[in-house]
């Protein structure tokens, strides 16, 4: 890219706007899509929706689009009231989950549908897509048409015609899923460099935790039509509020052990392991369920230990054991390639907590 | 044996294959196909030549020949003179308005389907669309002559009422007439072709045009039309083909009164009258053969400048 | 040539076309209402004639005075076989033809999808002559008996059974089936009996029906070939006794419909589950022949 379209594309975009959702809802019939929603963007800020299908964070993009109705509650752009204006006066870029380039333009013509729609004359319609194709690094394929373009390009057409319009927010529903493995972590890298370039508000909807985690300023988790938790991407995994959340983003194992002061609890065949105990509800004494990453968790080969390895999946960077005891117990432990390699089939394992605990709760 | 290659590149080719093939995602291709690798399809093809390829072909030689076989042109001066030009100009003229009824009516009630979320009502049209689109020839006409013929129920509802349509210029021994008859196979036959293109209209594609900016008669002026005119041109042509080609209905219901192609080539050929006349009406066939032909290259030309897409 | 269809993205998300249609209803059934008048009349209209007798009243003589004449029952009898021997031959030429080229050359699918096409091009009324001048040299057994008809109705029904037929294999994902089983250990017999047409009963089902549905309709080549079947006996009864003929196109109309409608049905319930249905199935069956050999 060029420095000149650089400075030419910023110097076309606002600083990003602030959006407010507030006590958004949906029904349809009885079930409940939105349960009352509300939820807060600051300028520039790239928020992810993340739950399981079903979980209304489509419904909660369509109702700020204004492609969906709602049975309740208020949008607001900047300080505008948008509840009422249908999407085609909202002015937000929008990208879908796949197959929403029409099929009868060429990828310059799709970017610049928005444009001819405002009745952008043909000279200035060509310099911005121009701009755009260049920005998305499709330039040479600009007379294409979506069906010779790969899965990725057609999503980066798609990107460059929702931005041609200079939405004052930009959405994106599920944009990567329909993608190759790697086409997606490229394209989702792709995606946070020129939102943060642009510094254009985003929505970013997914059911996938690590595109959240990679991409999120905050990420909102979802559920039966409400958010469950709304946070940073470190402290959603590392301090999650709810046992659902927990789940949904990372791994967990779940163990039984006893309380034994206020921020330490002893595991059953493992021992002692802290957590941060703001305000728990249990006294001393209490069983409890443990919630706690696979990654908290450390080996030693000890010949009293009662843990033994059933099997171990390669990740790369790091390795899963799959570890049982005597009675039975199953667990996870993520550790780094290096230290796995030590452990082997017959070894008798002990394990430790090697950090916090996730959350403690009734047993 | 199948190869197991195979089953990759088959599955590659879904992965695009919603446009159609992604040219992107298609391997090359590197199996060799030989000669034997078509031997399944030659009973098929035989067969195809046998009863269809040769039976066309003798028909445009006997139409360049006279009653003792030699080679004349004499035939096809004669099929676009006089009673046979009159036949030709008027197979087209019905086939062309029954084509362009159908396809208009067909169209809007292919869009009333789609556009209704009743399922009922969609299966039932749809259905019902496929076995009236099987219907047609004889037992048509005599069920509209029961209707709407001289003497027929709704004739005689109407001259009681005080309103004799017969009297008025109407008849359904006319061209008029059979157009109207043709509606009863073509408006299925065009609902049946234009319900899947429509429902393959994405509601992505809405979306997107509307977050965009685009009004609905926006949307409909650069995407939906551009998008539809090619399978409604396309389902136009095998309408008129249909029309042009359809004889029982035709038969039973003039009986040779107005003169059409396929009742003059009828019955010329069934006559047996003088040696020659065959000949004559292999020339008429063979009109058929080309008008059938022009149709067909108009269709292809149109719907490749149309459509650039697609490929 | 004549590609109906068209690619404008099959197998969506969801069919979005009720949202973006977004036509008023009165429009709706307004349309849908008209058109439906359009084709009920001519019924309504036909029954009520074929049950006219003198003075307005009602009788069922019409179809009495059919249903006793020989000729009735010997020109349906001679459709009938005409039709049976269509089916036959039709599938004896479809399945190891569409089959071959559903495994061995898929990339020639849509060239013979519109080979199957051709028939329509060449207008039926057409190739009559051109049959009987080509096959004048034809043993009489075949020229001069409705066995000529069978041969040719083959031909002019192919766009409507090759696309059932053919669209029936697309559905089950034929190769991998095959695959499947091969790797099974099935062999090619087997794998047919067992696997294949097993799979695709309601395509051959559906091309049968529509094959035989068009001999009980077919007139002109009939006619023109001077064979008196069932349709060119209905043109002569309209000739002399009117009623009788409208009494008999009805008769003729819910034969051509009945089979249609059964067709629709079983198309109508298969979709979904039958790929899922097609690999257990192959599954099952490969299991079955490995335990018999075991």
């Amino acid at each position: 890219m060029t420095q000149a379209t650089n400075t030419n594309t910023n110097s076309n975009t606002r600083n990003g706007v602030t959006v407010d959702l507030i006590g958004l809802s949906r029904y349809y019939k009885d079930v409940a899509a939105l349960k009352s929603m509300n939820l807060s963007a600051s300028p520039g800020e790239l928020i992810v929706l993340l739950g399981p299908s079903g979980c209304g964070k489509t419904t909660a993009l369509r109702a700020l689009a204004g492609l969906e109705a709602l049975d309740g509650g208020t949008v607001m752009i900047g300080s505008k009231d948008v509840t009422r204006l249908p999407a085609s006066k909202r002015n937000i870029g929008t990208v879908f989950q796949s197959y929403s380039l029409f099929p009868n333009m060429t990828a310059k013509a799709n970017v610049e549908f928005g444009l001819k729609v405002r009745k952008v004359s043909s000279s200035d319609r060509s310099r911005r897509s121009a701009e755009l194709l260049d920005l998305i690094g499709l330039s040479a394929q600009a007379d294409r048409y979506p069906h010779q373009l790969s899965g990725g390009q057609q999503q980066r057409v798609a990107l460059a015609r929702a931005l041609a319009i200079k939405p004052e927010v930009l959405l994106l529903d599920e944009p990567l899923s329909a993608l190759d493995a790697k086409v997606r972590s490229q394209l989702r890298d792709e995606i946070r460099r020129i939102q943060l370039e642009l510094g254009i508000t985003t929505f970013f909807v997914t059911h996938d935790q690590e595109e959240a985690l990679a991409l999120a300023d905050r990420i909102a988790v979802m559920r039966a039509g409400e958010i469950e938790q709304i946070d940073t991407p470190l402290s959603v995994y590392s301090q999650p509020t709810t046992e659902f959340v927990a789940e949904f983003v990372g791994n967990v194992n779940r163990l039984s052990g006893v309380l034994v002061s206020q921020d330490k609890v002893e595991v059953d065949s493992i021992g002692p392991i802290s957590y941060d105990s703001k305000n728990t509800p249990f006294h001393t004494g209490a069983n409890v369920q443990v919630l706690i990453r696979p990654e908290a968790l450390g080996i030693m080969i000890s010949s009293t230990g009662q843990w033994r390895l059933i099997s171990k999946s390669f990740l790369g960077a790091s390795v899963k054991l799959n570890l049982t005891n005597p009675t039975g117990q199953r667990v996870i432990v993520e550790l780094s390639t290096g230290e796995a390699t030590l452990i082997e089939q017959d070894s008798r394992l002990s394990l430790f907590g090697k950090s916090d605990a996730l959350l403690v709760q009734r047993a | 044996m199948a190869s197991s290659t195979n089953v990759g590149e088959s599955a590659q080719g879904r992965i695009g294959g919603v446009d159609s093939p992604n040219p992107a995602l298609v391997r090359p291709r590197r199996g060799r196909r030989s000669w034997h690798s078509g031997i399944g399809t030659i009973p098929f093809l035989v067969y195809l030549g046998l009863f269809l390829v040769v039976p066309a072909i003798s028909v445009v030689v006997t139409a360049f020949q006279n009653g003792a076989g030699t080679f004349t042109v004499s035939n096809f001066i004669e099929a676009v003179h006089g009673v046979y030009l009159k036949s030709f100009i008027n197979s087209i003229q019905l086939s062309f308005a029954a084509g362009v009824v159908a396809t208009v009516v067909g169209v809007l009630a292919a869009l009333a389907v789609c556009a209704s979320s009743n399922r009922i009502v969609k299966a039932l049209v749809s259905s019902g669309s496929a076995v009236f689109a099987n219907t047609g020839g004889v037992p048509l006409a005599f069920s509209f002559i029961a209707t709407v013929g001289n003497f027929g129920v709704i004739t005689k509802l109407l001259t009681d009422a005080g309103f004799n349509p017969y009297d008025h210029g109407f008849s359904l021994y006319s061209v008029l007439g059979l157009t109207i008859v043709y509606q009863y196979f073509l408006i299925p036959l065009m609902v049946l072709i234009m319900i899947p293109p429509i429902e393959a209209l994405r509601k992505e594609w809405v979306d997107a045009s509307s977050s965009l900016g685009a009004t609905r008669a926006q949307f409909w002026r650069w995407v939906g039309i551009p998008l539809l005119a090619p399978p409604i041109l396309a389902a136009f042509i095998v309408l008129f083909t249909d029309a042009f080609a359809a004889y029982a209905t035709a038969e039973a219901l003039t009986s040779g009164t107005i003169a059409l192609v396929p009742i003059q080539r009828g019955a010329l050929i069934s006559g047996n009258v003088l040696a020659g006349q065959t000949n004559l009406g292999e020339a008429l066939g063979a009109g058929m053969i080309a008008i059938v032909l022009v149709a067909g290259f108009l269709y292809a030309y149109v719907q490749r400048k149309a459509s650039k897409w697609l490929r | 040539m004549v590609a109906v269809t068209t690619n404008v993205g099959r197998n969506g998300t969801e069919p979005g076309a009720a949202n973006i249609l977004k036509l008023g209803r009165a429009f709706r059934y307004g349309i849908l209402g008209l058109v439906g008048v359009f084709f009920i009349i001519p019924i309504l209209a036909s029954a009520r004639f074929s049950f006219l007798g003198n003075n307005n009243t009602i009788t069922i003589s019409a179809y009495t005075q059919l249903f006793s004449t020989q000729q009735f029952w010997s020109t349906l009898f001679l459709s009938v076989k005409i039709g049976l021997g269509t089916v036959l031959l039709t599938l004896a030429l479809l399945i190891p033809t569409v089959i071959w080229i559903h495994l061995r050359i898929p990339k020639l699918k849509r060239v013979f999808e519109s080979i199957s096409l051709l028939p329509l091009v060449i207008p039926s009324v057409v190739v009559t002559l051109g049959v009987t001048t080509s096959f004048k040299g034809l043993p009489n057994i075949i020229m001069g008996t409705p066995v000529i008809l069978a041969l040719e109705y083959v031909i002019l029904a192919l766009p409507y059974s090759y696309r059932t037929f053919d669209s029936a294999v697309q559905a089950i994902d034929l190769k991998t089936l095959v695959d499947a089983g091969q790797s099974l250990g099935a062999g090619w017999s087997k794998l047919l009996r067992f696997v294949v047409l097993p799979n695709l009963r309601s395509g051959l089902l559906g091309a049968a029906i529509l094959a035989f549905a068009f001999c009980l309709g077919e007139f002109a080549v009939a006619s023109l070939l001077s064979f008196t079947t069932f349709p060119v006996f209905l043109v002569q009864v309209g000739q002399v006794a009117a009623s009788q003929a409208v009494a008999l196109s009805l008769i003729a109309l819910l034969f051509t419909w009945m089979p249609l409608a059964v067709i629709i049905i079983i198309f109508g319930q298969r979709n979904a589950s039958s790929k899922k249905r097609a690999v257990s199935l192959a599954t099952t069956i490969a299991q079955e022949e490995t335990t018999g050999i075991a």
